[in-house]
């Protein structure tokens, strides 16, 4: 399929950027809504070109500044209506993924912002391919179904909260006869065979404080389950959801990893590195956060903290409707594709180097925005 | 040939006389007397050719004829053709793993002396590939092999191994070039002989190269030192044609290998090869070990250290026993390079100390020792030795409480646990695993040679004493017990004690490095509780607060 006219929302974003390119050579007309940074980079570090939306056209990616969580995303009416008219499809990727934010950010980026996409496609029935994350799912122990949304969970971070809510107005909508299809990435990582990330965010930031030692223990389970799936995977779900939207409406998306990783894994996948430290895991019911030395304390009030509910957790992601559109599957698993994951972080310098101290994993871990 | 033509036909004929020959089989004299070397002592080796498809056996048979031994074989047209075929494949995927017994075998067929059956011998020698070029090749891979080894050992400062290591580069270089030139026998002691015929045939440049060769051979002292003769090697391997390893110190890089895996217990650091063998790192070693990182230039993590010398040595032994990697920037990692030796790493013998292991694991003498455990028997042992001095913890509390309150059935019950548990926490640091019941544990002590007589009797005498009803020493004489077992053990590998609550948390802290190793190697808990208690942050059973 080709020739669609396509909004991504966060197209400067590690999933939007991807999408939006591959969209555009897949020959549709990309419109990329971007808020501070102006410049598209893929995922392997290239900057993609861009042209004014005054040339925008199949297989070309047109950059708009603008803002999802103001009315007509900040644009002006003019602006808005030359965006929206003419839509095939809305992908919207816009969000903070970061831990640890005030919930007003969460909220107004998360939660607004979807809303005001929303309104956009609802307005004229464009369908909306929403990225959510399978972590609405909250702490839920289990099978976690992709049909299921609202099962009283408890959430383990604000972040988690917001994407719940925001999935909330898009069932809404789509009640009210918006087309509209939700596909939910566990936590993205590098790609599945050379590991390549273009940012280092989230449990990478929890990798490096483990390897070099600055935290030694963290509460948790040897068989608490990571999901981890590789952005490659993510970016060509979404575009084939988008292209067989049809099939797709009304669904939602688990893209997730071949299968669920321990953190026995992960211990095991550190240990094939010589310079790493790997932290003990240790049971929740009597970790002691303020017994931890000084320098630990403040790593892990800081950081760890905003990531604990992850090292407790046992939820298993059926992906029974990814797996009937997805192009392909993922297939690495295990220590091994850790250690794809870790020999990339390596190979570039992200682990294995000392950070100065907590203002520059701070800054790594997107906090100093 | 030392031997004519007439002498070798009537040799075949009366060996044929002693062995079983296929009927219509060619015949070859193949090896050093049919490449035109050999001596007096030299074996006649004849190859017969069966125009069939069977397995004939690989083993020769001997017999001699004139007094010469005589070496037989017998290969069918479908063995030799397999053997070629599977030299290609090798070639195909690349040439260095192309066995030498293969490509000898490959070979001196087609160096050999047809004798009879030239129709079934052209037939066993069809081949596509150019046989200079093939051994050439593999000459080459093994001389660049060779070569990097010694500019690798020279950077980790083992200078009598980087000039073994580039002697067999340049010999092995030397050997490409005369087989590029037709001389493609592989045997390596007729190289003088194949030079000479070189220089005889009027290649002038065979002479000079074979004289610069003989030059190296007398040793580094000729050319003023180790560095400059590494040079000298790599220079004169560039000029065999073998490129692709000069005498460049930043060319040589740290790798990964695959299966290596490090687990700290306490302080001290623990290799693990191949979820088999366990190897306890001295303390330099270790920071050694921990300054390894994929893709540096060991030149410079050795500039970095602490102590440059220990630490060259110490990844020498790394390299050594296959923990580590060596590289070659952009060139793959640096193989062992002798074509007829065992490519595998070394293992050392096992440590012969005794007690094997304590809280931290094992002891290093030098930078690395071998414990004698299997790993997955070390890390149960170790899980069981913590687990012991708990419980010993455990029980004694409780004694003292029975003791307080009048209760001597409950301090007697308490006292055997605690003897139990002292035992078990001893021959746990033996090796021992799984330990015996209870009921046998402590016959057990006085039956191993590693547990010294006095501490055997003593839990004899603490067995005894716990039978009979003056229980005003029994706490005593645990503790005493107790005393000798943390001694024994802790002499060696463990300078902590259990006297504080800081001494308490670093054992607990080390039970969960054992859980780590354990629930990595997959190796027996001690009991489920142990698993639970080991992971519960420091909470001691019985008491409050954590410990």
């Amino acid at each position: 399929m080709s020739g669609l006219r396509v909004l991504v929302t966060g197209a400067a974003g590690l999933v939007g950027a991807e999408v939006a390119v591959r969209l555009a050579n897949e020959g549709h007309t990309v419109l990329a809504l971007v808020h501070t940074r102006s410049e598209i980079v893929r995922n392997d570090g290239r900057v993609v070109r861009t042209v004014p939306i005054g040339r925008s056209g199949p297989g070309l990616v047109s950059c708009v500044a603008g803002d999802v969580t103001k009315p007509m995303l900040g644009l002006t009416t003019e602006r808005y209506e030359d965006l929206a008219g003419g839509l095939d499809r809305v992908v919207h990727a816009a969000a903070t993924t970061d831990f640890g934010r005030r919930w007003e950010t969460y909220e107004s980026l998360n939660v607004d912002g979807t809303r005001n996409v929303v309104r956009l496609a609802a307005e004229r029935s464009v369908p909306l391919v929403h990225v959510s994350t399978a972590y609405v799912c909250g702490e839920r122990t289990g099978r976690v179904l992709e049909d299921e949304l609202d099962v009283g969970q408890r959430f383990g971070t604000g972040y988690e909260r917001s994407k719940f809510l925001a999935e909330q107005e898009v069932r809404a909508a789509a009640a009210n006869g918006l087309p509209a299809a939700v596909v939910r990435p566990s936590m993205i990582v590098g790609t599945q065979t050379s590991g390549e990330i273009r940012d280092f965010k989230n449990m990478y930031v929890v990798l490096k404080l483990f390897t070099q030692g600055r935290v030694r223990s963290v509460p948790g389970f040897y068989d608490a389950l990571l999901d981890l799936v590789p952005v490659d995977y993510v970016a060509a779900l979404i575009c084939q959801v988008v292209n067989r939207f049809p099939e797709a409406e009304g669904r939602t998306f688990h893209a997730v990893g071949a299968s669920p990783h321990t953190l026995l894994d992960v211990s095991n996948a550190l240990a094939e590195y010589p310079m790493f430290q790997v932290p003990h895991y240790v049971s929740p019911s009597s970790f002691d956060a303020g017994a931890l030395p000084p320098d630990e304390r403040v790593y892990y009030r800081r950081i760890i903290a905003m990531y604990e509910s992850f090292f407790r957790r046992r939820a298993r992601f059926d992906d029974t409707n990814a797996a009937r559109l997805a192009p392909w599957r993922p297939t690495a698993t295990g220590v091994e594709y850790l250690r794809t994951l870790l020999d990339h972080c390596v190979r570039v310098g992200y682990l294995g180097r000392p950070e100065s101290g907590i203002g520059e994993v701070l800054r790594l871990a997107g906090r100093t925005r | 040939m030392i031997i004519g033509r007439a002498e070798l036909t009537s040799l075949l004929d009366e060996t044929l006389d002693l062995v079983d020959a296929p009927p219509g089989c060619g015949a070859v004299l193949e090896g050093s007397i049919a490449e035109g070397f050999g001596n007096s002592a030299s074996d006649i080796d004849f190859l017969l050719l069966a125009d069939d498809d069977h397995d004939h056996p690989t083993m020769p048979t001997i017999v001699f004829v004139r007094g010469r031994r005589v070496e037989v074989r017998t290969r069918s047209l479908r063995q030799v053709r397999a053997q070629a075929d599977e030299a290609c494949a090798h070639v195909a995927a690349g040439i260095g793993a192309l066995p030498a017994a293969l490509l000898d075998r490959c070979q001196r067929l087609r160096g050999a002396v047809v004798l009879r059956g030239e129709d079934v011998v052209r037939r066993a020698r069809e081949w596509p590939l150019s046989l200079p070029e093939v051994v050439a090749d593999w000459y080459a891979h093994h001389s660049r092999q060779a070569m990097r080894h010694a500019v690798a050992s020279h950077v980790l400062g083992e200078e009598h191994e980087a000039v073994a290591w580039a002697g067999i580069a340049a010999r092995n270089a030397a050997k490409s070039w005369v087989a590029a030139r037709g001389e493609t026998y592989l045997e390596p002691k007729w190289l003088d002989r194949q030079f000479d015929r070189l220089a005889a045939g009027g290649d002038g440049e065979a002479a000079r190269l074979r004289d610069r060769l003989a030059v190296l051979r007398k040793g580094h002292d000729s050319v003023g030192g180790i560095e400059p003769a590494i040079a000298a090697h790599a220079e004169l391997v560039a000029d065999f044609g073998v490129h692709g390893c000069p005498a460049d110190a930043d060319q040589v890089l740290l790798g990964l290998r695959a299966g290596v895996t490090t687990w700290p217990i306490g302080d001290r650091l623990h290799v693990v090869r191949g979820r088999a063998d366990v190897f306890v790192l001295a303390a330099p070693a270790g920071r050694a070990w921990r300054s390894i990182a994929p893709g540096r230039p060991v030149a410079e993590v050795i500039r970095r250290a602490d102590d440059p010398g220990a630490a060259a040595s110490a990844l020498a032994e790394f390299h050594r026993i296959g923990l580590v990697e060596l590289h070659w920037r952009d060139g793959g990692p640096i193989a062992s390079a002798q074509p007829w030796a065992p490519a595998e790493p070394v293992t050392p013998p096992p440590s012969t100390r005794m007690p094997v292991l304590g809280l931290a694991g094992g002891a290093a003498d030098g930078h690395v020792s071998l414990v004698p455990l299997p790993a997955r028997r070390f890390a149960a042992a170790g899980m069981a030795q913590v687990w012991s001095n708990i419980m010993i913890e455990n029980a004694r509390e409780d004694l003292s409480g029975a003791l307080d309150g009048g209760q001597r059935e409950v301090a007697r019950t308490s006292g055997l646990r605690l003897l139990h548990h002292a035992c078990r926490a001893l021959l746990s640091a033996c090796g021992m695993s799984p330990l015996p019941p209870d009921a046998a544990i402590v016959g057990w002590l006085s039956a191993l040679t590693a547990v010294p007589v006095e501490l055997a009797a003593q839990a004899a005498a603490v067995e005894r004493a716990l039978a009979g009803d003056d229980w005003t020493l029994w706490a005593e004489r645990l503790d005493k017990l107790v005393g000798g077992v943390r001694d024994l053990v802790r002499a060696e590998v463990f300078p902590a004690s259990f006297d504080s609550a800081a001494a308490w948390e670093a054992t607990l802290r080390i039970g969960h490095d054992w859980i780590r190793l354990g629930a990595y190697l997959d190796a027996d808990f001690p009991i489920e509780e142990a698993r639970d208690l080991l992971t519960s942050g420091g909470a001691q059973p019985h008491r409050r607060g954590g410990g």
